[in-house]
Order: structure tokens, then C-alpha cells, then sequence
């Protein structure tokens, strides 16, 4: 019973308003230095609910979602417009395979090597990035309708992108520091924007995001509006919609550069946001500088969104849904949630791009595909989750 | 305390930690590609970027992936080393004169939906076909150069320099003397187009409706026409206008009121646009050019009246209608027939004729029963 009682009063639901978190009366100590995820497991097996079990499976959840990964990277590889046989792929994965002179077996190679080998990885980066960013945001404005996209970052790399293919920077050395520099320009805009409304809370923040991302959104309008037709915009348009068919070891290299300097720190903060789940006042009660902590995550999910958007055009849903699918196997506790929603989100994002080049002979905009089955999955989690997986209720 | 719970959290990264030491060891290592084709035993083919590309086929398997299509047959004159086919392109075709030409073409596999627009073709796609060349407009091609494919020839999206295409074209059928002929035809049509018209002293404004909704068209993807219309007397009524962010409202067309209204030739256009619907919308019964009826839908053409092939003729087309009380001494029906019979050793039947005109659309237009064939089959 102990156990029950401080557990429920260390992980509070995460999503109450700060009115909720001032109104609420003087809560008992918290014991903040217990495994915040072990609170969770108590408080999920001796409380009966229909995730019940799927919580109690989490220790088997992460080895599970990594072989998971695995065979959804050896599918991805042996399968394709191009036809190869898997033993095929296989010896040309790992260089067993007989090199020749010969045309075909030139494009075998590339195939594997260079062109779905470097856009699997580029896929699982962003995937597990968007999902990981995702969770992190949704703890920090404590709201689960706010994706990475919030404060406008993605809008603001995504007129840099647009800026870039308008003025002819088709290739990746253009068009990847231009859609990066305009998504952390809009962060600095969102930035002072707080700081000259004098709101640093969670409102504030998000009404700024909003106002940077509605101005980017318009500037990118209308530089699609007057791109000339021909030339110019069937490639904006496309490019908007998002696409990994650019990938290549670059772009690579760049996003997994962003992705340690961005999730990896966030992963070390995740005890933290836990605490900023309890709401802002208690958090500062309990030693957290939560103005200070709100900023680095939203420097880091930024970070990374300017990243992702750069390298693939904007990809939408991954980063609102996948962090619901992770809170209802393994529960608010983002020392868990977030390592798990990464691996969902690589997963997801990894089966959503192979369908988009394989359906048919040209490209899908991974945009679309991530759209039409992100929006039905979230309205399936809305209607059978009915909250449940946000708090330990 | 802090720093251990942080760590702690840390832990739970290894498997990240080894996908992106994965990637790093990965990316770092050189990917094959194609190696250069510096082997010039082939025939060297310069693209509309000045990139020369050496062809070794003899009768090169093209991948064509944008509409220049009807100007690589005009080179050509055979559809068999094409690849595959555009499910759009097929719609031209039946409805335009190439059709019948090529029937081989409607039996071509598809290569794209009419999505092929803003969506880049599949590298892999391209790989498993193993064309000689691809034919891709230039804003689709960083697949293709990443796998350093040696038979790509990039098309400017903006059709460019028409001279660069047809080179491009001769070169990579092995037909340059036929494209020299081509050329050298246009010349002395055009010219012959343009007698009598000297100086156009007074221009007679043209409004060209196209795209989704009434747009106007002007702006610079429609120059080739605008700059054809400028030797016929005929000027863009909306020149600033952007093709594709020019969406008119109705107030707009009525300040401008062309003299002329010229629907687009295009055929998969989305507004199904129809010369007698502009005559009977009472939005527009105010505009000069409706009640003078001088709208007209244009003609349809083998290749949306592009290139050397065809602007004569809709350069004669327009110099009727434009110049209606100073008139080409030829005759445009004769002038289709000696142009298919010349460059597809084809011969267009009245009937076909009729339809390139768009003559049951147009006919009851001012000044357009000159272009009706006489019961002796001629105009």
C-alpha cells in the first residue's frame, strides 16, 4: 500500500493545466529519486487496466521493438522496385558478393549500398528522432496534441527548403543549410517573441510557435505561388510533401551528427521531465529550473526538426502519434517511453517509406503515407484509449 | 546525484549509440556508383546543361520522361526504342493526329500516373529497366546522379533552348542531318508565315485562359507562345502574371478585356474549358472579346504547338485570327498536310484536319469559317 501511495504521488498527470498544478492542494513528499519508472510497473500491477499487460511486458518490450527494427531493415532491404533475391542483398550487404565487370551486377550493389542502405538509415534516424522529439514535447507542454512541429521550426526549414529550390539549389549542399539555418531561425524568432511577451511558460511558448509558424507557412505559400510552374514548383511540391528518395551519405552523416547532439542528451533528461510532468510549481519546488529545462528540450527537439526537415521535407503525424502508441504499452515514464516511442517511430516511419517507393514506379511522398495512416491510427488511439496510458489511472 | 540519474538515463541510449556509430561507419565508406563512361567509342550527345553524354547503343532504349515525346518522334520517326510511355502522354496521343501516326505507341508499357509531375521516378525503377538513355527534366535528376547513371540527358523543365533539344535529339537517334532539315523547314515556313505583316503597327491584345479555374496565362513557362503571338501582332494582355499563381477573378478579365480570348491547348486541362460555355456565361458577355465572338480553343496539334515542327503552322493559325483583314496568302489546311506529309511521311485525312483545328468547337467564332474545307476537300 506504501508503495501505491508514493507512487501515485510521483507521477502526477502529466498533461493537468498550470491552473490545475496551482489549485492543487500541498501534495505528501515526493520521493523523486526512485526510478520513476519503477513507480509506473507498481503502480500498473497492482492497479488492474486494460494495459495492464502490456506494461507488464515492457521489460521484454524494448528487445522485442529492436529485433522488431531489425526485421523491418532486412525487409526494407530485399525489398524494392528493383528485383534482387535476399540472399542476394545479403552478400552484397556484407561485400561476400563476387565483384565483375558486369552491368547488372554493378546495379545490384548499388542498389543495396547506395541507394537503400543510406535511405533506411536516413529513415530510422528520422523516425526514431520525430517519435523521441515527440514524447519529449508532449511531457513538456504537458498536452498531448503538441508534435515537434509546435513551434514553428519545421514550418521555418521548410521555407528555407522551398527559398533554396526556388532560387534553382536543387542539390543537397544548397538545400540542406538553407532549410536547417531558417528552422533554427525561426526558434530564435519564437525565442524573443516569449521573451517580449515576458511569457516563458508553456502558453507562451506555444502561442509563439504558432505566430512564427503561420508566418513561415505564408512566406512558403507565396514563394509557391510565384514559382514558375514548369521549372520550379512540381519540385516545391514534392519536396514539401516529404521524401527520403534524395537520401544519400551526406545527408546521412548530417542527421546522424544533429540526432546524438540532440536525442541523446534529451534521453539523459528524461528523469527530469518526468519531475516537469508534476507541473511547473512543483518541479521548482523539488530543485527543477524549469524555465531553464523547458528551453533545452525545446533547443533539442528543434535542433533535430531543422535536421529532419532539411534532409527529407517535412514529415508529418510521426512525432503527435507514436509517443500515444508508446505511452500505452509502457505508461508516462519517459525513462521508458522515450527509448521506446524512438524504436516505434524508426519502425513506423521505416515500413511507411518502403511501401512509398515500392506501391508504385515513382515516389510517394512519405508526407502522404505518414498522413493517411497516422491520422486513422490516432483516431483509433482517441477512441479506445479515451485517455487511458496518460496518467497511472 | 544528479549526474548518475543522468547517466542512469543514458543507459537506455546503447542501441541508438550502435545504429548511429552504424550510419557513421557506414557513410564514411565510398558507395559505388556507375563508373564514367570516358570510353568514346559511342556517339557523344551534349543536354540542355552542355553535359556531353557518350551513347553507345546504335538504336539507343530511351526511358522518356517528360512530354518531349512528339518532338523525339519528329526526330525519330520510330516509337520502338521508346521504354515506356506516360499514362498522360496516351491521352494526347489518342486525341491528337501522333496517335495515328505511332498506333505502336498506345500498346508501350506505363511508366508513370498523372501524378509524374512533382514525383520524382524511382532510381531503382530506372536500374531494372536499364535504358540506354533517360530523357528527365532537370529538377528530377539528383536520383539519378547519385547513382552516377551515365545515360542521363536533362531536360530543361522550362523548355529552354528549343536548338539544344533538337541536337540533343539528332544526336541520340544518330539523326542530325534530319534535325538540320527540321530546322532549316522552320526557318523558311515561318518566314513565310510573316510576309506582309511588317512592323505591326497596332497589336491585337490576346488573353490566354488555361490551368486550374480561369487563369490567365502569362508569365515566363508560356514564352515560346507569347514570343510567337509578338511576330504575329499579337501581344500577352497579362505578361506579369505568373502561370501558375495568375488565378483571375472575373473583375480582372474585365479591366483587362482582350481583344482576343484564346483557350489552352492542352489537352488533360482541368477546367474542361468549352468556347461556347465563355459565350454563354453571363460574367462575361461584357468583354470585347466576347461580343466581338473572338474566343477560339486552340488547336490541338501532335505537339501542343511546340517546336520547329509545328509553331509554323500555329504561328499561321494565329496570324487569322489575330489578323483578320490582313491575311497569310496560304492555306493553313494545305499547310498541315504538306508539314505531316513532309516530317512523318504521313497523310492526314480532312477529317483529321478538321479535328487539329478544333472546327466544331470554333465554328461559330468570327473569321473562322476560312479555316472550313471546301466541297473540293480544300480550305
Amino acid at each position: 500500500m506504501e508503495s501505491n501511495k508514493t507512487s501515485s504521488a510521483s507521477i502526477a498527470p502529466p498533461f493537468k493545466t498550470e491552473q490545475d498544478s496551482q489549485l492543487t492542494p500541498p501534495q505528501e513528499p515526493q520521493d523523486v529519486t526512485k526510478s520513476s519508472g519503477e513507480n509506473n510497473m507498481n503502480k500498473s500491477l497492482s492497479t488492474p487496466s486494460p494495459s495492464l499487460s502490456l506494461k507488464a511486458k515492457g521489460g521484454y518490450l524494448f528487445p522485442l521493438l529492436i529485433l522488431i527494427l531489425l526485421a523491418s531493415v532486412v525487409l526494407s532491404l530485399i525489398i524494392g522496385r528493383y528485383e534482387l533475391s535476399p540472399s542476394e542483398a545479403f552478400k552484397i550487404l556484407f561485400g561476400l558478393n563476387e565483384t565483375t565487370e558486369d552491368l547488372s551486377s554493378l546495379n545490384d550493389t548499388i542498389v543495396i549500398r547506395t541507394l537503400r542502405l543510406p535511405r533506411i538509415l536516413l529513415v530510422i534516424l528520422s523516425g526514431m528522432g520525430l517519435a523521441l522529439c515527440g514524447a519529449a514535447m508532449q511531457g513538456v507542454f504537458r498536452n498531448p496534441l503538441v508534435g515537434p512541429e509546435i513551434l514553428g521550426v519545421s514550418s521555418g526549414a521548410s521555407f528555407g527548403g522551398v527559398l533554396a529550390l526556388s532560387l534553382g539549389f536543387s542539390g543537397g549542399a544548397a538545400l540542406i543549410p538553407f532549410s536547417f539555418v531558417f528552422g533554427c531561425g525561426a526558434l530564435v524568432l519564437a525565442f524573443f517573441l516569449s521573451r517580449l511577451a515576458r511569457q516563458s511558460s508553456t502558453l507562451g511558448l506555444v502561442l509563439a510557435g504558432i505566430v512564427v509558424g503561420g508566418l513561415f507557412g505564408a512566406l512558403t505559400g507565396a514563394v509557391t505561388y510565384f514559382a514558375d510552374p514548369e521549372s520550379r514548383l512540381p519540385g516545391l511540391l514534392y519536396w514539401l510533401m516529404g521524401s527520403f528518395a534524395r537520401a544519400n551519405p551526406d545527408s546521412v552523416l548530417f542527421l546522424t551528427i544533429v540526432t546524438i547532439a540532440s536525442t541523446i542528451p534529451l534521453m539523459g533528461l528524461s528523469w527530469r521531465l518526468n519531475v516537469l510532468s508534476l507541473g511547473d510549481t512543483d518541479a521548482a519546488s523539488l530543485g527543477i529550473r524549469v524555465s531553464l529545462l523547458r528551453w533545452a528540450v525545446v533547443i533539442l527537439v528543434s535542433l533535430f526538426v531543422a535536421a529532419q526537415v532539411a534532409v527529407s521535407g517535412g514529415v508529418g503525424w510521426v512525432g503527435l502519434v507514436i509517443p500515444h502508441l508508446g505511452r500505452m504499452l509502457v505508461g508516462p515514464d519517459h525513462g521508458r517511453l522515450l527509448p521506446i516511442s524512438a524504436l516505434l517511430g524508426g519502425i513506423y516511419l521505416l515500413l511507411m517509406d518502403t511501401l512509398a517507393r515500392t506501391l508504385a514506379p515513382f515516389e510517394i511522398p512519405i508526407g502522404l503515407m505518414t498522413s493517411l495512416v497516422g491520422t486513422p491510427l490516432f483516431a483509433f488511439f482517441f477512441i479506445k484509449l479515451r485517455g487511458r496510458g496518460w496518467t497511472n489511472d | 546525484m544528479s549526474f548518475l540519474r543522468n547517466i542512469t538515463g543514458l543507459l537506455g541510449t546503447w542501441p541508438f549509440l550502435i545504429i548511429y556509430l552504424v550510419a557513421i561507419a557506414l557513410m564514411i565508406s565510398p558507395t559505388p556508383k556507375h563508373p564514367d563512361r570516358t570510353l568514346q567509342t559511342g556517339r557523344a550527345v551534349t543536354d540542355m546543361t552542355d553535359r556531353t553524354v557518350y551513347i553507345e547503343a546504335n538504336t539507343p532504349q530511351t526511358f522518356i520522361l517528360t512530354p518531349v515525346l512528339w518532338h523525339y518522334l519528329s526526330v525519330n520517326l520510330d516509337a520502338d526504342p521508346v521504354t515506356k510511355l506516360p499514362p498522360y502522354m496516351t491521352k494526347e496521343f489518342t486525341s491528337s493526329v501522333l496517335g495515328s501516326i505511332f498506333p505502336t505507341l498506345l500498346d508501350k508499357s506505363l511508366a508513370f500516373t498523372d501524378f509524374s509531375g512533382p514525383a520524382p521516378i524511382s532510381v531503382e525503377e530506372v536500374l531494372e529497366a536499364n535504358p540506354d538513355a533517360v530523357l528527365i527534366w532537370n529538377y528530377m535528376v539528383a536520383g539519378l546522379e547519385l547513382v552516377n547513371f551515365q545515360g542521363t540527358l536533362q531536360i530543361a523543365a522550362d523548355g529552354g533552348d528549343k536548338t539544344k533539344l533538337f541536337n540533343l535529339l539528332g544526336g541520340l537517334t544518330g539523326k542530325e542531318d534530319w534535325v538540320s532539315h527540321i530546322w532549316e523547314r522552320f526557318y523558311q515556313e515561318r518566314d513565310e508565315v510573316l510576309l506582309g505583316l511588317d512592323n505591326c503597327p497596332q497589336k491585337t491584345r490576346v488573353g490566354i485562359l488555361g490551368g486550374a479555374g480561369f487563369n490567365l496565362w502569362g508569365g515566363p513557362s508560356q514564352r515560346y507562345l507569347f514570343n510567337n503571338m509578338l511576330m504575329v501582332c499579337g501581344e500577352n494582355v497579362a505578361p506579369q502574371m505568373s502561370a501558375a499563381g495568375g488565378v483571375l477573378n472575373v473583375e480582372n478579365l474585365l479591366i483587362l478585356d482582350p481583344d482576343v480570348l484564346l483557350l489552352n491547348p492542352y489537352v488533360l486541362d482541368q477546367t474542361d474549358m468549352r468556347v461556347s460555355a465563355i459565350y454563354e456565361d453571363p460574367r462575361f458577355q461584357g468583354l470585347k472579346a466576347v461580343r466581338n465572338r473572338r474566343v477560339y480553343h486552340m488547336p490541338l496539334g501532335a505537339s501542343r504547338l511546340e517546336g520547329p515542327v509545328e509553331v509554323p503552322l500555329s504561328m499561321l493559325w494565329l496570324r487569322e485570327i489575330l489578323n483578320p483583314f490582313n491575311p497569310s496568302n496560304l492555306n493553313l489546311r494545305d499547310k498541315i498536310r504538306e508539314t505531316y506529309l513532309d516530317i512523318y511521311g504521313y497523310e492526314v485525312t480532312e477529317s483529321q484536319i478538321d479535328t487539329w483545328l478544333r472546327l466544331e468547337e470554333n465554328q461559330d467564332s468570327a473569321y473562322y469559317d476560312r479555316f472550313i474545307r471546301t466541297t473540293n476537300g480544300k480550305q
